[in-house]
């Protein structure tokens, strides 16, 4: 048991590293397709190893409509992570971090309505937290975009000083 | 244009673990979730490498040594996730933990180390989010 802690340490960090070097590709001005393209190439490469190194893949190999299956949604993986990196140059990393980890209501949310899922109190109002939380968000930011053009700045992020 | 381009994103983004959920209906998650993830991270690859390709400019070294750390982080964030469930953790704990305590953790280094300042009504939406998080995972 005491391992599995470390595990979910060391995964814990992995997935804050991965918000700090989104940040860190912006202060580097690394163009957001080119960190796209790495990052899913990387991804790929690794995902690719641990299934053939382990041998944990099944000799029949895939079915079709798994490879059917994975096409649009590893498309909109690859879309989502270039939006986003091209959004953080508009913003903090701290809540554009937290945006992108607010769309995990998203599939909560397909599969009630698709899957007629059941949902209990907790549920109900875990998505309506995360709504509250989003017009925050919206609010925050136009708060601060509003005080910016008063002051007759640009409501950009520091590192970046070109438009989009 | 940072809600428009985050809206995006949280929509897209939000939409690319729902294939899990289908691959789960059919029945085919047990035996298939490695070749599918392979297949996930090969089509978005070649997605980005279409837009690439259309106007290519050469990538610098930074961008290939963050990329690749993301992508690194990515694929031991998942791993770690899934060898605390296999020594017996449970999922309400691992979730909540990894998501809220990373996004904490994300949250203070961007105000600590890149001094970036976030007002009263942003804290509060935080908060928010990071408790909403918890009970998503939890449920």
């Amino acid at each position: 048991m005491y391992c599995a802690y470390i595990f979910i340490l060391l995964g814990l960090m992995s997935f804050a590293a991965m918000g700090v070097f989104h940040k860190l590709g912006d202060i580097l001005h690394c163009d957001p397709l080119h960190l796209t393209l790495f990052t899913m190439g990387f991804a790929a490469s690794f995902a690719v190893i641990n299934a053939f190194l382990f041998n944990s893949y099944p000799s029949g190999g895939v079915p079709g409509r798994v490879i059917l299956i994975a096409v649009p949604f590893g498309i909109c993986t690859a879309a989502g992570f270039w939006f986003f990196q091209r959004g953080l140059r508009f913003g903090n990393i701290a809540t554009s971090w937290l945006l992108i980890n607010l769309s995990s209501a998203v599939p909560t949310a397909l599969s009630i309505l698709v899957y007629r899922e059941s949902v209990n109190g907790r549920k109900a109002l875990a998505l309506l937290l995360v709504l509250v939380s989003l017009l925050l968000l919206w609010w925050d930011r136009y708060r601060d975009r509003d005080k910016d053009a008063k002051l007759g700045r640009i409501a950009a992020s520091p590192t970046i000083g070109e438009g989009d | 244009m940072w809600i428009r381009l985050m809206l995006i994103a949280f929509f897209i983004n939000g939409l690319s673990p729902f294939g899990l959920r289908i691959l789960a209906d059919l029945g085919l998650a047990s035996q298939h979730t490695r070749g599918y993830l392979i297949f996930w991270y090969l089509s978005g690859l070649s997605f980005v490498l279409v837009l690439f390709l259309r106007a290519p400019r050469r990538p610098t070294l930074k961008e290939i040594l963050v990329g690749a750390a993301l992508g690194v982080f990515s694929v031991c964030g998942q791993t770690f996730l899934g060898l605390a469930l296999a020594r017996g953790l449970a999922g309400n704990v691992v979730y909540p933990v990894t998501l809220a305590g990373g996004l904490l953790i994300v949250a203070l280094s961007g105000v600590l180390v890149f001094k970036e300042q976030i007002g009263k009504v942003g804290i509060l939406g935080i908060s928010l989010g990071i408790l909403s998080l918890a009970l998503l995972s939890l449920s």
